[in-house]
């Protein structure tokens, strides 16, 4: 099977009925309430590195770090907080994934499964996309949100910076848009993640070593298909600003 | 009535099916027989279009299934129970899950009761007892997941049977069982049996005919008195094994 051949069979299946809604539920628990705690763990250094590191050299340039909540504001809604978040579900979910279908394929379940009429891409990829589709814009709000929160409060702390003094400084940068936009990209991104993983899993060898390549090079397709889509919608967006 | 018409596979550049013709009449048990990796899943699989032949013909009751698409398949599945190399069952159902599977999907008419009393049957059919119903497929062994393996495909009665190595890693008493079953269900059920296996004794006592595999070959075949006179080197290789189990 050809990569546009299963990205069409897998859309095609995913607008039409049925759907497995239990199943869609639970992957949905799955991706997104079980990948919170780490992702809001590394968001919120992120946000911290991003604060100290924007400081020390804006007042080693312009003695002055009046700039750093809007610059930072603009670096995690823009580009951290999608990005970063997208890439943990990577690891944490389309690893999962490439290595749960691969052993599927070399043990002969999805045989068994087209043996019983039943379509595997709807079986097993559409409920995970809708999932990580989903879990990928609830995921990139929330992210977002917290990431700018614990940004917030690493300026009181470290540089001084009140609540107030750091929204009104935010707010001369960003605006609502741009967390629309951030939410857009995390449904992207969510969304590439099941198809390449499971289309990397279809397409596994037998043996122990075909469902580790098949893993490890759906981690590497995922994550260089994020950066470079995260680089056309950011030019894409770019354009309504 | 299965037939193949000079079938050939090939995945890239390697042939693994280098023209393959013989045919299945109802009812009847054909062996075939072959080291690893000659091409005895793939031959298989062909008939379910699991995979397609790169050329030449596949007769399932008359239907060419060689180039038939996908939606148009179901018809032949559904016929068609195979048991796979692999127990091939799903890891997320219990024992009991498993072989209803099939039942729920093909016969939406059964009552749960029906259900279950047809999961039993088929469970003891291959010696299972019960109390493994509730067990998921990891916490039994390899042999007992080949069993429920076997017992789902039965238990939605298909007409055609098609076996890959089910007894290959059961211990002697389950083979004689499996091996009784799959005769029985010819004899009783007229059901067509293809049987891919390395046990050329057990050929033997229960084939009609028997079809010897040599890289992507045919070398050999003819019914089991027929083939007891093969000069062919790998079929004598065969004959060996099984009258040194005989003997000791
Ligand atoms: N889907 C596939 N893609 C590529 N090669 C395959 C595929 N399935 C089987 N093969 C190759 O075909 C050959 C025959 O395999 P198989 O039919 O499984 O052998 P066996 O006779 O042991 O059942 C093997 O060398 C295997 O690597
Ligand atoms: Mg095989």
């Amino acid at each position: 099977m050809t990569l546009p051949l299963f990205l069409w069979q897998s859309v095609r299946a995913t607008f039409t009925a049925p759907y497995r809604w239990k199943d869609i539920l639970i992957q949905l628990e799955f991706v997104s309430w079980q990948s919170l705690p780490v992702i809001l763990f590394c968001l919120c250094f992120a946000a911290i590195v991003t604060i100290m590191e924007s400081s020390f050299h804006m007042k080693l340039v312009v003695q002055n770090d009046a700039l750093v909540p809007g610059f930072a504001a603009l670096l995690i809604l823009r580009e951290l907080g999608a990005v970063v978040s997208a890439l943990l579900l990577t690891s944490r979910v389309g690893a999962g994934l490439a290595a749960e279908v691969g052993s599927m394929k070399v043990t002969e379940q999805i045989d068994a499964l087209r043996m019983l009429g039943i379509d595997p891409v709807r079986f097993l990829v559409v409920p995970r996309l809708i999932a990580c589709t989903v879990g990928g814009f609830i995921l990139s709000i929330i992210a977002n949100l917290a990431c700018l929160y614990a940004a917030m409060v690493v300026s009181e702390i470290k540089l001084g910076y009140s609540p107030g003094a750091f929204i009104t400084g935010m707010r001369a940068f960003v605006d609502f848009q741009d967390l629309v936009f951030a939410s857009i990209k995390g449904a992207t991104f969510g969304a590439v993640i099941p198809l390449i993983s499971c289309y990397f899993g279809f397409r596994c060898q037998s043996g122990a070593e075909g469902v580790g390549s098949a893993t490890t090079n759906s981690v590497v397709a995922s994550s260089v298909s994020i950066i470079v889509l995260d680089f056309v919608l950011t030019y894409i967006f770019s354009h309504f600003y | 009535m299965i037939a193949f018409e000079s079938v050939r596979k090939s995945f890239g550049e390697r042939e693994v099916l280098k023209g393959i013709t013989f045919q299945v009449p109802p009812g009847q048990i054909l062996f075939i027989l072959g080291t690893s990796g000659t091409g005895k899943s793939v031959l298989l699989k062909n008939i379910v279009g699991l995979l397609h032949p790169t050329s030449g013909r596949i007769w399932v009751d008359g239907d060419d299934v060689s180039q038939m698409p996908e939606e148009e398949m179901f018809p032949i599945r559904r016929k068609c129970g195979m048991v796979f190399q692999h127990p091939a069952l799903f890891d997320s159902l219990t024992v009991f899950d498993n072989v209803a599977f099939g039942l729920r999907k093909h016969y939406p008419e059964y009552s749960q009761e029906q259900i279950a009393a047809r999961v039993r049957e088929c469970l003891s059919l291959v010696h299972l007892r019960p109390g493994v119903e509730t067990k998921k497929p990891q916490e039994i062994s390899y042999g007992m997941q080949k069993r429920v393996s076997l017992a789902r495909t039965v238990a939605v009665s298909p007409k055609i049977l098609l076996f890959d190595e089910p007894t290959t890693g059961l211990d002697p008493v389950t083979t004689n069982a499996i091996n009784h079953l799959i005769l029985e269900l010819s004899r009783k059920l007229k059901t067509t049996s293809l049987v891919v296996s390395h046990d050329m004794q057990c050929a033997l006592d229960i084939a009609d005919h028997i079809i010897v595999l040599d890289k992507g070959e045919i070398v050999d075949q003819g019914s089991p008195a027929q083939l007891k006179q093969s000069r062919h080197p790998l079929v004598r290789d065969f004959l060996r094994e099984a009258l040194d189990a005989e003997g000791s």
